[in-house]
């Protein structure tokens, strides 16, 4: 308790620079998390599936991308990692794709039509699988990719920025408006939308909607790919980790409301941010717990809010 | 609404026979007749919701886990111990802390009740704001308290932190494993003959107009928000007490790995009465018994492969037999033309 009040005070009176430091490190990482979110709110509008494996597609991205930069960097070892990064990013993605495919033609293509439990159970199952297929072939050791970026300081010291986050950053907003550019302006981007809004209507239009939530669900694999291949250098991976980015963007979906991408870049960046309080005034041993806990206190915040008008959460 | 039939008095009979020769068959297997009846309070416990008011919980594992510790700490307070020392010696140091046999007994009692009442009251005080979400909602939201529970009952220092707890070393000569099975008899005995009763009051009828059409309930004029936080706190109540059970029995509390484990009791709570049949009164019990069975048969060859398993087991079922044992039975029945006079079972 007393180092709780005693950080609270380094943050409020002692060293209010802090706050810049856990603020800018949050929302650095909150890019992140808005890409993983995004993925999943696209099969949630358009699939009608809450999809619990996001978290081990994620993980499974990042050991792709982590044995690609190995093998890559043993072949030139003089080449900055930062070249093998971007370029193991697509191979994530890639890997990602097929693997969720797969997993949609084997299960998902089979629960699409029943109730939301059995999506929810059955996914749940698969991350299940897939977590310990990890930890058996990948090992259940801590993997970093070292982008061997510096950590850049600002205001004398007071504020540090590790590098390896700016430049996750700055590929997954890359990543993001790329995706967003497919989904807004390309033909397969508009029969999604349209079989999400109504996909009755679409099937009569001629469109294929079958494969649409193949394509989409895939979709989905390669932007946890990606997010992968970035958090296998700003975090580490460990094949039993996958939870928690479920989790995460599960909250953010619910606090921005599926289909609405301006709030889950918001809800994203906000819970970045709250992360790193959370961690930094109860010390880091709690902060998982504190992600964790944020899905039923967003879920009754939602319900309340949507109760004031005597309706329910749909 | 759920009638006693003979035949169930039957079976019911049976069961309670089998139960109690099974110690005297098996004197062997003590520790996993144990879990046995620790599966079929937890199941029944998931079903009343899950199977009966289609509110499906990932998040019953916190009862659990809470019960638990609650019965592992009253032994140590009954016993005059303060749980900061008795935690920091982290199980050594046993001449210290030694009870009688009258007391264990007492206290273990004592602390499975002192389990249902407390996990009564945060089930009904936590459930009246989450059961206010639906469907999915509440699902994912339980799922989330779950891991969460076990990150945090990691960080309490007088409860043994993220190394765990030990329950009190039992007295020599108790025959602890008999004890704790056939208190886990009576509980399941009891929550059986309840369960029975319940699902022949309006109060059973209103948990299943829940679970068939939530907005019509409401429409008319049924207490929904009552009866959602009212049966997630029996269920709560009984699975806290499964919870202490297993925990005795296991000697051992790890926060993540034994008390809030979501990917092994969390998951295994859900599966059995899916094995069986959820929205039945024996689906959880067959389902549970049937679980166990697999478990012990394969869970030692599957080593390093436990989750992949029990994974294919969830995607398996869910997918192709949605309906479990209990609803295979019900088409096989209804294929061999039998009179459709005891459907109402369900």
């Amino acid at each position: 308790m007393d180092n709780i009040l005693a950080n609270i005070n380094l943050l409020t009176s002692l060293a209010p620079v802090l706050n810049l430091e856990l603020i800018v490190n949050g929302l650095l990482v909150g890019a992140l998390f808005a890409l993983i979110a995004y993925g999943m709110a696209l099969v949630w509008g358009v699939m009608n599936i809450i999809n619990v494996t996001q978290g081990a597609y994620v993980v499974f991205g990042g050991y792709i991308s982590f044995y690609v930069v190995r093998a890559l960097s043993g072949l030139a070892p003089g080449a900055p990692p930062i070249l093998w990064i971007v370029i193991s990013m697509p191979v994530a993605a890639a890997a990602g794709a097929a693997l969720s495919y797969a997993i949609f033609r084997l299960v998902v293509q089979r629960i699409l039509e029943r109730d939301l439990f059995i999506s929810l159970l059955a996914t749940f199952g698969i991350e299940l699988v897939l977590q310990q297929t990890m930890n058996q072939l990948f090992t259940a050791e801590e993997r970093v990719v070292d982008a061997q970026l510096p950590t850049f300081a600002f205001l004398d010291y007071m504020v540090n920025v590790p590098g390896s986050r700016a430049f996750g950053a700055v590929l997954g907003v890359v990543a993001a408006v790329l995706i967003v550019l497919l989904v807004r302006y390309t033909r397969f981007g508009r029969a999604m939308r349209a079989t999400a809004q109504n996909a009755q209507a679409a099937r009569i239009m001629g469109i294929d909607t079958d494969r649409i939530y193949a394509m989409t669900y895939a979709l989905n694999g390669a932007i946890c790919g990606i997010a992968g291949s970035i958090v296998a250098f700003v975090f580490v991976l460990h094949p039993f980790q996958g939870f928690i980015y479920t989790l995460r963007s599960f909250a953010i979906v619910i606090l921005a409301g599926i289909g609405n991408i301006v709030g889950v870049i918001f809800a994203a960046l906000g819970l970045g941010v709250y992360e790193n309080y959370a961690g930094f005034i109860l010390g880091p041993e709690y902060q998982n717990g504190m992600v964790f806990i944020i899905v039923p206190i967003t879920l009754l915040v939602r319900a309340w809010i949507v109760r004031r008008h005597r309706q329910y959460l749909k | 609404m759920l009638k006693q039939t003979a035949a169930q008095w039957l079976a019911m009979l049976a069961f309670v026979a089998l139960a109690v020769a099974a110690p005297f068959a098996l004197p062997n297997n003590m520790a996993q007749l144990v879990d046995v009846m620790v599966f079929i309070l937890i199941a029944l416990g998931w079903d009343m919701l899950g199977g009966q008011m289609g509110y499906n919980s990932f998040g019953n594992v916190v009862f659990f886990g809470i019960g638990m510790y609650l019965v592992a700490s009253t032994q140590v307070l009954w016993g005059g111990f303060s749980l900061q020392e008795y935690n920091s010696a982290k199980g050594g140091n046993l001449e210290a802390f030694v009870i009688g046999e009258p007391a264990y007994v007492a206290s273990l009692i004592a602390g499975l009740a002192i389990a249902a009442v407390a996990n009564f009251l945060i089930a009904l005080i936590v459930g009246a704001q989450l059961l206010q979400t639906r469907g999915h909602y509440f699902a994912v939201g339980t799922l989330g308290l779950g891991v969460a529970a076990g990150e945090f009952a990691g960080t309490f220092s007088f409860l043994g932190g993220g190394s765990g707890m030990n329950f009190l070393q039992p007295p020599d000569g108790l025959q602890l494993s008999t004890l704790l099975y056939f208190l886990g008899l009576a509980t399941v005995v009891v929550f059986y003959l309840f369960l029975v009763w319940l699902h022949g009051t309006r109060f059973g009828l209103v948990m299943n107009a829940i679970r068939d059409n939530e907005d019509k309930a409401e429409a008319m004029g049924l207490p929904t928000a009552r009866v959602k936080a009212i049966s997630w706190a029996v269920a709560a109540a009984f699975t806290a007490v499964g919870g202490g059970l297993y925990g005795a029995g296991k000697n051992f509390i790890d926060p993540t790995e034994v008390a809030f484990s979501l990917t092994t009791i969390g998951v295994w709570m859900i599966l059995m009465p899916l094995i069986g049949g959820k929205g039945t009164i024996w689906g959880p019990i067959i389902g549970a018994v049937a679980f166990q069975l697999f478990k012990e048969f394969f869970w030692t060859f599957l080593f390093g492969w436990q989750r992949v398993a029990l994974g294919l087991l969830i995607v398996i079922i869910v997918v192709f037999f949605p309906d479990g044992i209990m609803g295979g039975l019900h088409a096989l029945r209804r294929r061999l033309g039998a009179p459709h006079g005891q459907e109402a079972a369900r």
